[in-house]
């Protein structure tokens, strides 16, 4: 019976300590390089551009070291659904259009366009699949911290203090594990005295009811465990107005320019195909 | 010697919900020179901890003052030189990393006082290698076990290069192995001139020090030497506290030999001044009547395994071929270093996890059957988790503890199991069934937490850790209530690190090693073998090393023993024709 183990439930990824080229860039250059491909893959219109992503992504893949068969892999999990969502786009977008169909039945209708707009939107999951395995086998989540930390710094001058930000980052993730352990420990512990979660009988206030005994405690074991850590923090030597320094020192040089150079262009290439 | 720390007449209080104050500390007052090692001592709530946060100007006086290298602690520009110069370790280790890897969690501190990078890596690496830890500079903090995790928070500490570190209860949460490392690294700290104030619950460390503060009811009430303050056996009782276990032992050894010092304080002097055996070479043979019980096993276990997280990268085995057995009305130990699968089995008892190989039977309950009837299972078999308390929700103590009969569906009238359990941990009915339980004291929570579990009319208690963090006078309340369960009849499974405390109570032993089953048998027998106990990573009882040590100056004796009063007994038949005294 593995009901109990929340820890493995939260998986956030993996990552790859392979040290290669990628894995030694600036954090945040790679956590802005990473946002701007996400971003330009979810609006990226035309086909080609797409496979200029997906050119990308796996050029990326390949330096990093990174298996590409365990990247392939992780594009099975949701295959199933992306298929779904294919065939719903293609009849939608045949349905709608008036080119010469191959197949038609009732209203179900197959043509050019409702293939194309349907293999557009495989490409698309499967770049952006690809795209998420990259950035969680080349960025810790640590990295994550020191590069938000590093692109928030602006933010400094209208008043919002960066480096209180990333810190409260950075306990988020910390505890997102021990709430996990906590709510393990909890669950198991009640439900030795008898407690049966997700019991389909009964309200909706009664099945809040149930969940009580479970949510009560982690609130409770929560705080103490917050108020200890502020308590921990504050005796190492923590105080909001200070100007922390970091074990790590993060220096800009060609690479990074060079690397941010090279998916600018490529986002913008995909965005804005010129070549029709 | 330089005081470093200078403590004027303080006095401290919390508020309290209704308004009211609640003081916490009254006109406290001493010194603590520069490289001292000292102990606080005192029961739950006499303020050991407030005096720590005090010291550390994590909390401020509210009459008299802190000096700390001459700096006082109620001047804000001083706290940032205050938390570098003094650091703190918490009791639970989990609770003070803040980041997701070992080294940025030891850079922490040192970053706070904005070094150069440089420098913070010089830092982290030297804390690191102080503590062991360098080979898991990048491991995931959630990872580390609690041993290594409390050596994380030591590393954080050391970073600062503090000039004084307290301990608040550090080694509570720990196996004998990582006490007996926290005390090793405190030894070196004291050696390196570092001020070292140590609180503790446990009699044996504060033996170590230099010096002793016994807090009492917020009050300063003895300070001294070990010897002083443990010669008068009787102040401490009046205190709530024991003696450390080898002055209870030399106590007991001066009737048989009466030239034992009567101030010794620690196991290696005991050993020491043990005479040698002078009496004729006749080995009494006179064999010992282990309990051969011929009663069915209530409890069998064979080849059992278990992987937390199969399939995952992070799959780790947990149990290993473990076999087990338990007799019913008997009261049986599970020992063994952290991480041995304590755990782990007794989450196997009452259907929390299902065995992935192997089979357990607990009564007529095949726990691998696909119909098992779990909630029939629970009634018969309890766990009781660490912590307990924890877990409390309802808003009423008749409620909490009513909460598991309801949900077993216990037949009968609930109010008087709830009575009845009540009863067993010492509470009175009427005074506490409609509590809040919001404001009880957290001896009171403790105890209202084992009602819950004792509500259920079990046949086998499984308690794990019940012992961890308890002070001498919760031991001593702990113990009456499992010895009565016993006497009705119940069977008892405690896993623990702390099985001197409770080898009176107990028939039989099961000691776990990296999951599989190393030693079992009747205490008697499986506490003497020290060196076995040693290969697992634990500590033979001090009465088992005693024998040990006498056997090696030629003393007869022959029959396994682990408790002070076997030892006593075939002693008193050796030295029988030599009066003393």
């Amino acid at each position: 019976m593995s009901d109990f183990e929340y820890l493995s439930k939260i998986s956030m990824g993996q990552y790859f300590a392979t040290h290669s080229i990628i894995h030694r860039l600036n954090p945040a250059f790679k956590l802005a390089a990473f946002s701007l491909l996400i971003l330009a893959t979810t609006l990226c219109k035309p086909w080609q551009g797409l496979l200029v992503l997906l050119g990308a992504t796996l050029f990326m893949l390949v330096i990093s070291k990174i298996s590409l068969k365990y990247a392939l892999r992780g594009l099975l999990t949701p295959l199933p659904f992306i298929l779904i969502l294919a065939i719903i786009q293609i009849l939608m977008m045949s349905y709608q259009s008036s080119l010469p169909d191959w197949f038609s039945w009732h209203f179900f209708r197959v043509n050019n366009a409702g293939l194309l707009s349907g293999g557009i939107l495989c490409l698309r999951f499967f770049v952006l699949v690809l795209l998420l395995t990259l950035t969680s086998a080349t960025l810790s989540t640590l990295e994550i911290v020191h590069g938000l930390d590093i692109l928030f710094k602006p933010l400094n001058r209208i008043g919002i203090p960066s480096g209180q930000a990333a810190m409260v980052i950075q306990i988020m993730l910390r505890f997102i594990p021990s709430l996990a352990l906590n709510a393990e420990k909890i669950a198991k512990s009640q439900a030795s005295r008898g407690a049966v979660w997700g019991d389909p009988k009964g309200s909706l206030f009664q099945k809040t009811r149930q969940m009580l005994p479970l949510l009560l405690p982690l609130f409770t074991v929560s705080l103490q465990q917050a108020d200890a850590l502020a308590e921990a923090m504050l005796s190492r030597g923590y105080a909001s107005r200070n100007t922390r320094t970091g074990l790590k020192e993060y220096s800009v040089g060609w690479k990074e320019i060079f690397f941010i150079l090279i998916v600018l262009l490529l986002c913008t290439l995909s965005l804005f195909w010129p070549f029709k | 010697m330089p005081d470093f720390i200078i403590v004027e007449n303080i006095s401290f209080s919390y508020p309290s919900r209704e308004g009211q104050t609640r003081a916490a500390l009254k006109n406290i007052q001493f010194n603590i020179q520069a490289g001292e090692f000292a102990t606080i001592i005192g029961p739950n709530g006499s303020g050991k901890s407030t005096l720590a946060r005090l010291l550390n100007a994590l909390l401020l006086p509210d009459s008299g003052r802190v000096l700390i290298d001459g700096m006082d602690t109620r001047d804000y520009n001083n706290h940032a030189q205050i938390h570098s110069q003094v650091g703190l370790v918490f009791q639970r280790p989990q609770n003070q990393i803040v980041a997701t890897t070992v080294e940025e969690d030891v850079a922490f501190g040192p970053a706070n006082l904005g070094l150069d990078s440089a420098v913070i890596h010089e830092r982290v690496d030297s804390a690191l290698r102080q503590t062991g830890l360098s080979n898991y500079r990048q491991r995931p903090s959630h990872l580390l076990s609690a041993g290594e995790t409390q050596r994380l928070a030591l590393a954080g500490v050391l970073a600062m290069q503090p000039r004084c570190i307290i301990f608040d209860e550090t080694t509570a949460m720990l196996d004998p192995m990582g006490r007996a490392m926290v005390m090793e690294q405190i030894r070196t700290l004291h050696h390196q001139g570092i001020t070292v104030l140590l609180i503790t619950h446990l009699m044996e460390e504060a033996a170590l020090a230099d010096r002793i503060l016994l807090l009492h009811d917020g009050q300063l009430v003895l300070d001294g030497t070990p010897k002083n303050i443990f010669s008068g056996n009787h102040a401490m009782e009046q205190y709530g506290l024991g003696l450390p276990h080898a002055r209870q032992a030399a106590l007991e050894l001066r009737k048989y030999f009466p030239q034992i010092a009567p101030d010794i304080l620690t196991s290696h002097d005991l050993f020491q001044s043990l005479p040698d055996y002078t009496g004729n070479l006749s080995i009494s043979s006179q064999n010992d009547p282990l309990s051969n019980n011929t009663a069915d096993d209530f409890i069998q276990i064979s080849h059992l395994s278990f992987v937390y997280q199969r399939n995952t990268p992070l799959a780790h085995k947990a149990l290993d071929g473990l076999n087990f057995t338990m007799k019913e009305q008997h009261t049986h130990a599970l020992i063994g270093a952290t991480g041995c699968g304590k755990s782990t089995l007794l989450q196997h008892l009452n259907g929390l996890l299902r065995p992935q190989s192997g089979s357990v039977r607990v009564g007529s309950f095949d726990l691998s059957a696909e119909d098992l009837d779990v909630q029939a299972l629970r009634r018969m078999v309890v766990l009781a988790f660490q912590q307990p308390e924890d877990q409390i929700f309802e808003q009423y103590v008749g409620d909490e503890i009513a909460y598991a009969p309801r949900h077993l569906g216990y037949q009968g009238k609930i109010a008087d199991v709830v009575e009845q359990a009540m009863l067993s941990v010492g509470l009175d009915f009427e005074t506490y069934k409609d509590r809040l339980t919001s404001t009880l004291s957290g001896g009171e929570k403790r105890k209202v937490a084992l009602a819950s579990i004792l509500a259920i009319q079990s046949r086998l208690v499984l308690l794990d850790e019940p012992l961890a963090g308890l002070d001498p006078r919760s031991v001593d309340e702990l113990m009456r209530t499992l010895d009565r369960q016993r006497g009705q009849g119940k069977s008892l499974l405690i896993s623990t690190h702390q099985y001197e405390e409770i080898i009176p109570i107990l028939q039989d032993v099961s000691l776990l090693y990296r999951g599989h089953d190393f030693l079992q048998g009747e205490a008697q027998s499986v506490f003497s073998q020290t060196a076995k106990l040693e290969e697992a990573g634990l500590k033979a009882p001090l009465a088992a090393q005693i024998t040990d040590a006498l056997r090696q100056k030629g003393w007869p004796l022959s029959t396994p023993i682990a408790s002070m009063e076997r030892l006593s007994l075939s002693l008193a038949a050796l030295t029988q024709g030599e009066p003393h005294e």
